[in-house]
C-alpha cells in the first residue's frame, strides 16, 4: 500500500470515527430528553390518576431506551481488543438485567389487560414487551459483533 | 459513571415509580401518589446533576458554587410548591354539582368520560342509544378498572339503562362506551349522570 493511500485510509478512519462519537453525543442528548419527558409525564399521575399518563410515559421511555442502546452500540464499535470484550460483557449483562424487569412488568400488565379487557393496559404491555424487546436485540448485536 | 449506565439506572428508577403507581393504583391507596412529583424532583434532580457536574467542574469554581446553589433553590422552591399545593387538597372534597355529565355525540370504537362525583350523594346514571347498532358500557372508579361498578350493553332491544350510584369517595369516575358496530356503523349515545339524593 503506498503512503498516499495510507494517510488517505487514516483520514476517513478519523472521519468516521468523529462522525461515530457525533452521533453517539447527539443520540445521549435525546435519550436524556426522552428519559425526562418520560418523569414528566408520570409527574401528573399525582394531578389527574389517568393510566394515559402511564402510556405517554412508557413510550418516551422505549424511544429513550433504543437511543441509549444504540448509542452504546455504536460506541464500543470504536473500542477493540480485551478492553472491548469486557466492556460488552457489562453492557449484555445489564440489558438483560433490565429486559428481564421489562418483560415481568410486562406480564402483570398483561393480566391485568385480559382480566379488565382494558386496552389501556394492553398498550403498556405492548410498550413495555417492546423494550425488553429491543434491549435484547441489541445486547444479542453486541455480542455478535464482539465475536468477530 | 458512563452516560448509558447513568440511563438505563435512571430508567429502572422511572419503571419502578409505574410500578409503584399500578400498584397502588390496585389497591386503591392513591393517597400515596401526591408525594409522587417529590420523589421525581429527586430522581431527576440527581440524574441531572450526575451528568452536568463534570463539565460544571472544569469551570473556575465561582461559576460551580453558583450554578449548584441556582439549581438546589430552584429544586427546593419547585418540591416546596408542589408539596403544597398537593398535600393542601389532601382530604377535601370538593362539590361536583348536580349534573356532574351531561354527554352526548357518536362512539365509533370506543369513548370515555371521567366526571368528578362527590361522596355522601346518590347519583342516577341514564344511559341511551338514540340510534347505531349499540354499545357495551363500563363504569369503574379512576385510575384503576378494577372493580368493576357497573356492566350492561345496550342495543336495539335494550336501548335504555339506568342505575343508582352512592359514591363510598369522592374523585373521578371512569365512563366507558365500547361501540358493537364496526367500521361506519357508529352508535349515536346520550349520557347523563344527575344527584338525585344527599
Amino acid at each position: 500500500m503506498s503512503d498516499s493511500n495510507i494517510s488517505q485510509h487514516g483520514k476517513s478512519a478519523d472521519s468516521l470515527q468523529s462522525t461515530s462519537s457525533r452521533t453517539v453525543r447527539f443520540y445521549d442528548a435525546l435519550s436524556v430528553a426522552f428519559f425526562i419527558a418520560a418523569a414528566a409525564s408520570l409527574s401528573f399521575l399525582s394531578f389527574y390518576l389517568i393510566t394515559d399518563f402511564v402510556v405517554i410515559a412508557l413510550g418516551a421511555m422505549d424511544i429513550g431506551t433504543i437511543l441509549n442502546a444504540v448509542s452504546r452500540m455504536i460506541a464500543l464499535r470504536g473500542v477493540t481488543g480485551e478492553v472491548r470484550a469486557k466492556k460488552a460483557r457489562s453492557t449484555v449483562r445489564l440489558f438483560h438485567l433490565i429486559s428481564y424487569a421489562c418483560y415481568a412488568l410486562a406480564v402483570v400488565v398483561f393480566t391485568v389487560a385480559v382480566i379488565n379487557l382494558a386496552t389501556d393496559f394492553g398498550v403498556m404491555g405492548l410498550e413495555l414487551t417492546g423494550c425488553g424487546t429491543i434491549l435484547r436485540a441489541v445486547s444479542r448485536s453486541i455480542q455478535l459483533e464482539s465475536l468477530t | 459513571m458512563e452516560l448509558w449506565k447513568l440511563n438505563t439506572v435512571f430508567k429502572l428508577f422511572l419503571l419502578s415509580i409505574a410500578a409503584f403507581f399500578l400498584l397502588s393504583a390496585f389497591l386503591h391507596y392513591t393517597l400515596v401518589l401526591h408525594y409522587l412529583p417529590v420523589i421525581l424532583v429527586i430522581g431527576v434532580a440527581l440524574y441531572i446533576s450526575t451528568i452536568t457536574n463534570p463539565a460544571l467542574r472544569k469551570r473556575p469554581s465561582r461559576i460551580y458554587i453558583l450554578s449548584t446553589t441556582i439549581i438546589s433553590t430552584a429544586l427546593v422552591a419547585s418540591i416546596v410548591i408542589v408539596g403544597y399545593s398537593t398535600l393542601s387538597t389532601t382530604n377535601s372534597c370538593h362539590q361536583a354539582g348536580t349534573v356532574p355529565l351531561d354527554w352526548a355525540g357518536n362512539v365509533i370504537i370506543d369513548s370515555e368520560r371521567h366526571p368528578y362525583l362527590d361522596t355522601g350523594t346518590t347519583y342516577q346514571f341514564n344511559f341511551n342509544l338514540l340510534s347505531g347498532p349499540g354499545y357495551r358500557l363500563r363504569v369503574t372508579q379512576d385510575p384503576f378498572s378494577t372493580p368493576v361498578l357497573h356492566l350492561a350493553t345496550l342495543s336495539g332491544l335494550t336501548n335504555l339503562d339506568q342505575w343508582n350510584f352512592a359514591p363510598a369517595s369522592c374523585g373521578t369516575y371512569w365512563i366507558e362506551l365500547l361501540n358493537l358496530g364496526f367500521g361506519t356503523q357508529q352508535s349515536s349515545y346520550h349520557v347523563t349522570v344527575t344527584s338525585i339524593a344527599s
